[in-house]
């Protein structure tokens, strides 16, 4: 990545809402893409991914709010104008043209000869492996080179930005493996900014810069994978990347930075955030069931008790889970790392780092997703 | 392109040229083509289908052959002759309903095309209150028996003081041809969707490119096979026809007359003509909506 460039905003949204009919599917939402950024939309399914997209691409209008494209104001600017191009879904190869033609079409609309984009085609065909295919028809293609083909299409026009939605949601789990690696490579050789939609957290994790967490049309957090991992701004995104722990407590104490919070009969710390959370707020914890460590050495800053009611064996891992009073505790522990000579009931000290603590006030306890 | 199946049977190779003119080989799997070329097995099914077929086929049959029998005789068979076809171009009065026929089934397609294929745009691309009683409505000329459609028709153009004329035939045959192809071009554009019309703006074709470049494309096969299947209806219809036909008259019209002095070889011979020209049209809409790639197309 060009260090200059990396901060020059490739795509900004401003405001942007989209109502249909009564209906909400995007709020109000901001955002800003730099260049060269690997930047994914992931949410549960619904809440406004691919009308973002649809937006970005000029294939939907923003009902209010603004769309900066390269700084320039694309907002009622149609979508065969503007200099973004989309994987679709479905890849949306089209039946009736083969593979040379389908990747010839935006070359095509930009009035290029077939013989100067000839190099071109097979610059892109030979980027994503299929160089071979160009005869090829839709039907005669399976479904990864058909996303490959809809990729090179997408990109024989070098556009400032590649939309993205869940490109690789239709194909099996190894290919979608492979392909990530793939795509991947491709945005890092080719320096393109990529939106990339998905509601699968590993996919947004594993293969972002920077992601935004959305729920039914709002954007709850943006940041790197790091930051949505291990400091999730809202119990919501919380819930919805990885594994994770909530607990009701209340604030008995307030301090400059920290806040000492009661969970049944206990009194954990907790570090303050951007919530205005008081003396006397119910407040919902949470904590990674990685960051609950089981009888740990030295005494760690937060420490209950509570009895052991499960171990599950999950591979490389053990599944530990807790009681204490009425509320429950996961932990997991790797499988190596443990003596597990404890029997069900068998009182367990556990404990763990402030850090790993957040606090959420208890109002939003509401939009945890619980899946099962 | 060139087939070679391999000797393990499993795999072919394929010649084709690719875009730069450059012979190439493909080895590909033969299960794609092996698929094709099942054997027919007899069975029960098969026999009971052979029977069907007969049940259709033979008064048919029964139709041409008598069309080259020398005998004004329908029920015995003589010597093999052209004359009864010969009389026919003699039949000044069959001649020109034949050609009515064409002008009034080609106008009512062309109509149909035009009316048809933007009714269709129109229904599938926009929402408005009642549209499924629309629907319904513009299916009506279909399912409503012909005599229902041809008075109420016949009472509009009296009470517009219409004479029955070429004009009254042809709008009569657009009411049903319309939505024959309206229909066709309707469940295609459904099925569709608007992905590809998406993908075409967003590689950068304005709304005319879309429509000329991918959207015709993609109906154009559904348009042509109503069109096809709207002319076979047109062409042979005759209870509308009849109640909006006052001198001018179409080939059935005139057919339904000549039966009034019984059956004759000249009929079978003008019958056998009809079939041929059902036949061809058949093999052409076979040919527009039944290939391989169009299946697929649509299915996706
Ligand atoms: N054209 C439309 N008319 C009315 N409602 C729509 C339209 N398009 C989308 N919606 C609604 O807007 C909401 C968001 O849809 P969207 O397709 O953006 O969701 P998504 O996040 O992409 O979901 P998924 O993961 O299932 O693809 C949904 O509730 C959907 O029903
Ligand atoms: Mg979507």
């Amino acid at each position: 990545m060009d260090k200059e460039s990396s901060n020059f905003s490739q795509i900004v949204l401003k405001n942007v809402s989209k109502v249909f009919q009564d209906f909400v599917a995007v709020d109000n939402i901001n955002l800003d893409i730099k260049k060269s950024e690997f930047f994914s939309l992931l949410g549960p399914s619904g809440c406004g991914k691919t009308t973002t997209l649809r937006m970005i691409a000029g294939l939907e209008s923003p009902t209010s709010g603004k769309i900066f494209l390269g700084g320039k104001d694309v907002t009622n600017v149609p979508a065969y104008k503007r200099d973004v191009n989309t994987v679709f879904q479905d890849y949306a190869i089209f039946p009736h043209m083969n593979v040379w033609d389908n990747i010839y079409f935006p070359l095509k609309m930009k009035g290029i000869s077939k013989k100067e984009a000839a190099p071109k085609i097979e610059k892109v065909l030979k980027l994503v492996n299929m160089l071979n295919f160009s005869n090829r028809y839709s039907h005669q293609l399976s479904g990864g080179q058909r996303q490959r083909i809809a990729l090179a299409r997408a990109l024989v026009n070098e556009p400032q930005a590649l939309l993205l939605d869940e490109p690789l949601g239709a194909l099996d789990f190894k290919l979608r493996v492979a392909m990530q690696t793939v795509l991947k490579d491709i945005q890092q050789e080719l320096g393109i900014t990529f939106i990339y939609v998905t509601h699968d957290q590993t996919e947004a994790i594993t293969m972002s810069d920077r992601i935004a967490v959305m729920r039914q049309g709002v954007v709850d957090q943006i940041g790197t994978p790091d930051e949505i991992y291990n400091k999730p701004a809202t119990p919501f995104v919380a819930s919805f990347i990885g594994e994770m722990n909530f607990v009701d407590g209340k604030v008995v104490e307030e301090y400059e930075d920290e806040l000492k919070v009661k969970i049944a009969n206990n009194f954990i710390i907790c570090k303050k955030n951007n919530y205005l959370i008081k003396k006397d707020d119910e407040v919902l914890v949470s904590i990674r069931p990685e960051k609950v460590y089981i009888n740990p050495e030295q005494k760690l800053p937060n420490q209950i008790y509570a009895k052991l009611s499960r171990i599950v064996f999950r591979g490389d891992n053990y599944q530990i889970t807790t009681q204490f009073d009425s509320s429950e505790l996961t932990s997991v522990v790797a499988a190596k790392s443990i003596n597990l000579n404890f029997n069900l009931g068998h009182e367990l000290r556990l404990g763990w780092y402030t850090e790993d603590v957040q606090v959420f006030p208890i109002q939003l306890k509401k939009n945890i997703i619980k899946y099962k | 392109m060139r087939i070679n199946i391999n000797k393990d049977n499993k795999t072919y190779i394929k010649n084709t040229i690719n875009n730069d003119g450059n012979n190439i080989n493909i080895i590909e799997d033969t299960t794609i083509i092996l698929k094709e070329r099942k054997k027919f097995k007899f069975s029960f099914l098969s026999f009971y289908s052979v029977l069907i077929y007969l049940f259709l086929y033979v008064p048919l049959i029964v139709v041409i052959l008598f069309s080259f029998s020398a005998s004004k005789s329908t029920v015995t068979f003589s010597d093999v002759t052209l004359k009864w076809y010969k009389e026919l171009i003699n039949n000044s009065g069959l001649v020109s309903s034949f050609l009515h026929s064409i002008q009034v089934s080609l106008t009512a397609v062309v109509a149909a095309v035009v009316l048809g294929t933007s009714g269709a745009f129109f229904i599938v691309r926009t929402n408005f209150p009642g549209k499924r009683f629309f629907m319904t409505l513009a299916q009506l000329p279909i399912i409503l028996p012909g005599i229902i459609i041809g008075i109420a028709m016949l009472i509009f153009f009296i009470n517009l003081r219409v004479p029955l004329s070429m004009l009254t035939i042809t709008v009569g045959h657009i009411s049903f041809t319309t939505p024959v192809v309206m229909f066709q071009v309707m469940s295609r554009l459904a099925r569709l969707g608007r992905t590809y019309e998406d993908a075409a703006k967003d590689l950068g074709a304005n709304p005319i490119k879309t429509l000329f470049l991918v959207t015709i494309p993609m109906i154009k096969t559904a348009i042509i096979g109503g069109a096809l299947l709207a002319f076979a209806m047109s062409f042979d219809e005759i209870v509308i026809t009849y109640f909006l036909t006052g001198s001018w008259t179409t080939l059935p019209v005139f057919i339904y007359g000549m039966m009034r002095f019984g059956l004759s070889p000249q009929i079978y011979a003008i019958s056998t003509i009809i079939l041929l020209l059902s036949i061809v049209i058949i093999f052409f809409m076979a040919k527009f909506t039944g290939t391989k790639a169009e299946e697929l197309m649509v299915r996706k």
